[in-house]
């Protein structure tokens, strides 16, 4: 299967030995020129599959076998992230909300509620809509660009939109909402955790160049927030003016 | 002794840490943040990590060149405390 999809405003070719990656991507299907491609093989389905058995072995979770056609769409992101980060964009795992042309990411460790969060606003603030549920794009530069893609969590929640990212939002379960301004060395160990990870030292060291970038040219912010509207309400009115 | 898994070493922000390279974030999720010397010991059981790792002496040895001013005592002092860290963390391995 070969088709050309259009992510972060860059074409890429995929070939691919399934259709599953074809049907996922088909809001971002372009006719355009590819400025490069990825292809995968048998090798990087069992790669996905080791990685998965490790990451559940790691969180002591049983492990989910998945058929290798969903697989292959991990391999194929894996390697459209790989060579996006020599264009300057970069993977972070998090969720974005926008409201008009600006937008906010949301991370934090699995299970911790950034669904949750994001939910309030989407009920609560007037014209609020989900640019990415899990991992999107971000062109790094002055003015950071967030990118929905298909690659988007459980839920699946995606617009195939560019948006103004106005801040990074580390969220934590409180009792009370609040949120302050931190300092990229603050929350430094989560962002990292929190980005993609080559398999390379040379591919980190340019993930965490990206990473560092990012953080310089937009706010940061550290959220303790319950599950109530006025968490929405508590950050919407402070990250707004940004 | 040998690094559990492979570490990259980077200036972020000012500051020197160590993140786990590719599949090996698996085992170490977070980070390192180091100092000088730190970084350099992590940098030399990178190295020896391709083959079948490194012994104390050898590495204080190895750290000797840099850290001519130093005396062996020394250097032996700040890296058996910072290996006791990185053993704490799970990152070392026999």
């Amino acid at each position: 299967m070969e088709f050309t999809v259009r992510l972060a405003d860059v074409n890429i070719r995929v070939v691919s030995l399934y259709d599953e990656v074809h049907e996922l991507c088909r809001d971002y299907l372009t006719d355009g020129e590819p400025e490069f491609t990825v292809t995968t093989a048998p090798d990087d389905i069992t790669y996905e599959k080791e990685v998965n058995i490790r990451e559940a072995m790691v969180e002591g979770i049983p492990v989910v076998e998945y058929p290798d056609s969903y697989l292959e769409t991990l391999a194929v992101y894996r390697k459209i992230v790989a060579g996006l980060m020599d264009k300057g964009i970069m993977l972070m795992h998090g969720a974005v909300i926008a409201v008009g042309d600006k937008a906010w990411l949301f991370t934090a460790p699995s299970g911790t509620g950034k669904t949750t969060h994001i939910n309030l606003w989407l009920e609560n603030i007037p014209g609020s809509y989900v640019v990415n549920g899990d991992k999107p794009l971000i062109r790094v530069g002055e003015s950071p660009i967030v990118y929905g893609t298909p690659w988007a969590g459980k839920e699946g929640l995606n617009k195939n939109v560019g948006v103004n990212l106005c801040g990074i939002v580390l969220l934590d379960r409180g009792a009370e909402n609040e949120i302050e301004k931190v300092s990229f060395s603050q929350i430094m160990p989560v962002l990292i955790q929190q980005s993609y990870r080559p398999k390379t030292r040379e591919g980190v060291q340019k993930s965490m160049n990206l990473l560092c970038e990012l953080c310089k040219n937009i706010p940061l912010y550290h959220l303790h927030c319950n599950m109530l509207p006025d968490a929405a309400w508590t950050v919407y009115n402070t990250v707004r003016f940004c | 002794m040998k690094l559990a898994c492979e570490l990259a070493v980077m200036d972020m922000d000012g500051e020197i840490t160590a993140v786990a390279v590719g599949e090996d974030s698996a085992k170490f999720h977070g980070m390192l943040r180091l100092n000088e010397e730190g970084a350099d010991i992590v940098n030399i059981l990178n190295m020896s990590r391709e083959h079948d790792g490194i012994t104390f002496p050898n590495l204080v040895a190895s750290l000797q060149t840099k850290y001519t001013e130093s005396s062996r005592e020394e250097i032996a002092k700040f890296t058996e405390e910072f290996l006791k860290q990185l053993w704490q963390e799970g990152l070392l391995v026999e």
